[in-house]
């Protein structure tokens, strides 16, 4: 895992917020109570901005926030058929690691909030 | 003869095979000495048969171990084999003492109190009863030093009286690693007759437990924190609640007339249905007469509580200890989440466990989101704890 990347994007997330009148997406870990909410405004079927909170690991904050980059003008439908390996690929995680449920909170969280429209 | 560390440690094929690792989560599970994995062997290899049925020699070799093995178990708490009864595990045995109370001792209006430190184990039975029974389910409030507070238990009973008719504790706390004072419990129960429950899951292996002494009503534990084998616990209630109780388990074996009139076996029996786990049972009083033949480990073991939580409160990181010195030791540390404090010592080779431990209520009232955890067994090392402490310093780039 790239933990200098993890680590320094879990200090200082770049996507942390809320954005208004958004789509709205949650999922929670019940394992450890860790809870990503996140925000999302599509134009076009396309992901314009998004934004999350809630409280996590390390990896669950650091995957969250490099997704929300790599959404960015990404066609909805796309981002809805993103595999769990997409998110190990970001952070060099390897999938049959014990946190693989850290590293997609934030994914199941932004699926949620596409889905609140489909 | 003396405790022997080294010697100690050589026992466990696990920890002789991998000496590098460092195991701190004995109160998850311990490992296995092999004299416990040896006696199940034996067992499969040269007295298999089911017990309690046949009339052959082999079969009989069979019984004899199973009536041993209760008998073992038995003694290591200081009750009556007839009073001890083998279940899957301690969960396993606060179920059906809390499905037995349902139906057999509990009434509308009742009141079942437990603890704000239990384990979901010892939560789930009695809130489940709730959908189908209306009783109140009180929580005790902890003290100043995170023991149950027993001015909170009389002034329940000042308000409830006799409607109290079951309390339901554990020994020792599985996040705290405190223990609680059962005996001044079971004196206050006493007195407006309400049960009591022990979950002696965590404190078996660590404390000399004798039952008659803390007067409990019902004392549950698991083999496998206790150096004997997964699958297999242990329910021991005195003898005359368990004769006037109903099995909740009905099969073969645990009766001796099915016809008209049906009439369970004597105890233990009638509280064993089906074929039991023969050998797991076998293994766990191993495990009982191998803790008990081993002089000078509670001193050790204390020796060695007080060893990390003096050099844990000395570490100068963020690490704030939740309670006192303990085989058990949780932590939490300043802007670390758990999970990663546990990643980060298993890169080490040391394990410990992170999370909420099973129990949720309590990290809720502690105000904390999980927490990391520390547990001793009896081959654990000053140098273990050494590891330990040494393995804070990575966790330093979190803060």
């Amino acid at each position: 895992m790239n933990k200098d990347l993890v680590i320094s994007r879990y200090k200082n997330p770049k996507n942390f917020g809320v954005i208004k009148d958004s789509l709205v997406g949650e999922s929670v870990n019940y394992s450890c109570g860790d809870e990503i909410k996140v925000s999302i405004k599509q134009t076009d079927g396309e992901v314009k901005e998004c934004k999350f909170n809630g409280t996590g690991c390390s990896i669950c904050i650091a995957s969250t926030d490099l997704l929300l980059d790599s959404i960015k003008n990404k066609k909805t439908n796309e981002v809805l058929n993103l595999p769990n390996s997409y998110i190990f690929n970001l952070i060099g995680m390897e999938s049959e690691s014990a946190r693989w449920r850290c590293a997609t909170l934030g994914l199941e969280a932004v699926k949620s909030a596409l889905h609140s429209v489909k | 003869m003396s405790f022997d560390i080294n010697q100690i440690k050589n026992q466990f094929p696990l920890l002789k095979g991998n000496p590098d690792l460092v195991y701190l989560d004995s109160a998850s599970t311990t490992h296995k000495p092999k004299v416990v994995l040896n006696a199940m062997n034996d067992f499969y290899i040269s007295s298999n048969a089911n017990v309690h049925r046949g009339l052959y020699d082999l079969s009989h070799k069979a019984d004899t171990s199973w009536i041993d093995a209760h008998r073992k178990v038995a003694q290591f708490i200081n009750a009556l084999p007839e009073e001890v009864f083998f279940v899957k595990n301690a969960t396993e045995g606060i179920n059906w003492f809390a499905q037995t109370a349902r139906d057999q001792i509990l009434k509308e209006g009742d009141v079942v109190v437990i603890t704000q430190m239990e384990h979901h184990s010892n939560i789930l039975p009695w809130s489940a009863i709730q959908q189908r029974l209306d009783i109140q389910l009180e929580r005790l409030m902890l003290n100043k030093d995170s023991r149950v507070d027993l001015d909170h238990l009389t002034e329940l009973f000042g308000k409830y009286g006799e409607r109290i008719k079951i309390i339901s504790l554990a020994h020792m706390s599985n996040v705290l690693g405190v223990t609680n004072d059962v005996k001044s419990i079971t004196k206050l129960a006493r007195k407006y007759g309400a049960m009591v429950l022990v979950d002696g899951t965590q404190s078996v292996a660590h404390l000399s437990v004798d039952v008659k002494e803390l007067d409990c009503d019902i004392f549950v534990f698991s083999g496998h924190k206790m150096y004997g084998p997964t699958g297999i616990g242990v329910v021991y209630g005195k003898r005359n609640i368990l004769e006037n109780l109903d099995p909740v388990w009905q099969g073969g074996e645990m009766v001796d007339n099915v016809s008209e009139n049906v009439v369970f076996k004597n105890l233990p029996w009638k509280f064993e249905a089906g074929t039991p786990n023969i050998a797991g049972g076998i293994g766990l009083a191993k495990a009982a007469e191998w803790l008990n033949s081993i002089e000078g480990r509670f001193e050790y073991e204390k020796e060695l509580s007080n060893y990390l939580y003096l050099a844990i409160s000395k570490h100068p990181s963020s690490v704030k200890v939740l309670s006192q010195p303990s085989s058990i030791l949780s932590f939490v540390m300043d802007g670390v989440h758990a999970h990663d404090i546990a990643s980060e010592f298993n890169e080490l080779g040391i394990c410990i466990r992170s999370g909420y431990h099973c129990a949720q209520p309590l990290h809720e009232k502690l105000k904390i989101k999980g927490s990391a955890r520390v547990s001793l067994g009896i081959y654990n090392t000053k140098g273990d704890v050494d590891k330990f402490i040494q393995g804070l310093d990575q966790l330093k780039r979190y803060e």
